[in-house]
């Protein structure tokens, strides 16, 4: 019984108490709900920040382990996180945080040569995708291969050279024939993510999330 | 004075009526008046797939992007985890997945609670099998491609928020030969899942994962539902260009009350 209530029960009447007044707040125009709704947000936001305290308490605990047992060969990036993540946190602090010029950068030019280096490792991949992406397997890789050629040469700086008609012909298949096909799909998806909604407050929905 | 807030009297009629209509489909459902839905290729390949993980003796891996439990796709997701979770426990096929830092802890209790249903709790290694690689874009994309070149998985699953990221993981994928299966709603995401994926589910398809697998009436009653609501969003739009094509301006107005 008692892992029903807990396990079931009970996160189901939290999510039906929520649920509610935040739909209610976004059709109606009534004071008390939309107090209700800030106020939930509140304590959305600090259960978020109670979790981001866990979070590194729980990730400095494992780290901790892992570095002393050394079984991994990727125990040093843990002492690397755990040294990066609290140097962050006590010069952020000393510092000011986001009101520093110099803590932001710091955090601008480590994040950005890091993204780049990932993106550098990953362009190998974009080569032989373009490559697979140009084979024309079917009918539908053939129309997908002739309206990316289009618009390719559309925003290419020497495709007006080719035919003056040709940047405004790419312009009118993204914002014409895509944004149609772009509209319905997005369409189709709202009704069915609505339908779902209705599923999981209904209980019928046997996602992991909601069961019992 | 209204006590709808401006513009949200038609969104609140929509509502309602998909809520009704759901509702009526499943309780006809219940009462053994259901149809039958046409089945979605790249749901019924899910079961091939992990079947083919298990002659190959080769894990499969699943991923909803990044996205928290929020979000609409990551739920479609998960609903598509607990699905693969459970019949790899079935087959003794070991599960990878990498999640996002706000659905990590939802996956863990879904793959966990799956092996534990099928009476193999041994075969779940808490930590080892739910992965968490980084908040960003491209860093997890890269470790997800270290995990595709060591772990060489025969079924790869994304079925959640995905974007430019989608081209660099597809291609990782097919690199190691994995058949693949995808679906988003997002309009970057979708081209570049047709190129890199073997099946693919578009828009509100991925939103039918529970009806389609299962067969069970109560979810495929809720499909039904959906159908009328997307009669009623087509006659909307419809009469909406008939009526701007004449002049005037009436649906318009009617939904911006």
């Amino acid at each position: 019984m008692s892992k029903v209530l807990y396990s079931v029960i009970l996160p189901y009447a939290v999510f039906i108490v929520c649920f509610v007044p935040i739909l209610s707040n976004y059709y109606f125009d009534v004071p008390m709900l939309r107090s209700i709704d800030a106020e939930l947000r509140n304590w959305s936001t600090l259960i978020g920040l109670t979790a981001m305290f866990l979070g590194l308490a729980n990730i400095t605990i494992y780290y901790y382990r892992e570095t002393k047992r050394r079984k991994h060969m990727e125990w040093q990036f843990g002492v690397y996180s755990i040294i990066l993540t609290y140097a962050w946190i006590i010069y952020g602090l000393s510092q000011g945080g986001l009101t520093s010029s110099a803590y932001n950068q710091i955090y601008v030019f480590v994040k950005g040569h890091s993204e780049a280096a990932q993106i550098g490792l990953l362009t190998f991949f974009f080569v032989t995708a373009a490559f697979r992406t140009f084979r024309a397997k079917n009918i539908q890789a053939l129309v997908l291969l002739t309206f990316a050629f289009i618009t390719f040469i559309g925003v290419a700086p020497w495709g007006e050279q080719v035919w003056s008609g040709w940047p405004a012909f790419s312009e009118w298949i993204l914002v014409g024939i895509t944004m149609a096909g772009s509209r319905a799909i997005l369409i189709a998806a709202s009704v069915g993510l609505v339908a779902m909604v209705v599923r999981i407050v209904l209980r019928y929905e046997k996602g992991g999330l909601i069961r019992g | 004075m209204s006590v709808f807030l401006r513009g949200r009297i038609a969104d609140f009629l929509i509502f309602v009526v998909l809520f009704v209509s759901t509702w009526l489909a499943t309780r006809l459902a219940r009462m053994g008046k259901g149809r039958e839905i046409r089945p979605i290729p790249a749901l019924d390949a899910i079961y091939e797939g992990i079947g083919r993980a298990a002659e190959m003796g080769r894990p499969a891996f699943m991923t909803p992007g990044a996205g928290d439990v929020g979000r609409a796709p990551v739920v479609a997701g998960l609903a598509i985890l607990d699905v693969m979770a459970t019949q790899c426990a079935k087959l003794d096929v070991p599960l990878l997945t990498v999640f996002g830092q706000g659905a990590l802890g939802a996956a863990e209790m879904i793959v966990a609670e799956a092996y534990r249903r099928e009476g193999k709790p041994e075969l779940y290694s808490p930590g080892k099998q739910v992965l968490f690689f980084s908040g960003d874009q491209y860093a997890r994309t890269a470790g997800e491609a270290g995990l595709f070149q060591r772990e060489k998985p025969a079924l790869n699953v994304f079925v959640g928020d995905f974007y430019s990221e989608m081209l660099y993981i597809g291609e990782a994928g097919a690199r190691v030969g994995a058949m693949q299966i995808g679906g988003t709603i997002q309009q970057l995401g979708i081209p570049l899942m047709a190129i890199t994926m073997d099946y693919l589910m578009i828009g509100e398809e991925m939103f039918a994962v529970a009806a389609s697998i299962t067969r069970d009436p109560v979810q495929t009653g809720s499909i039904m539902a959906q159908d009328v609501g997307k009669m009623i969003l087509l006659s909307i739009s419809i009469i909406g260009v008939i009526a701007m094509l004449l002049g005037s301006k009436i649906m318009i107005d009617l939904l911006s009350t």
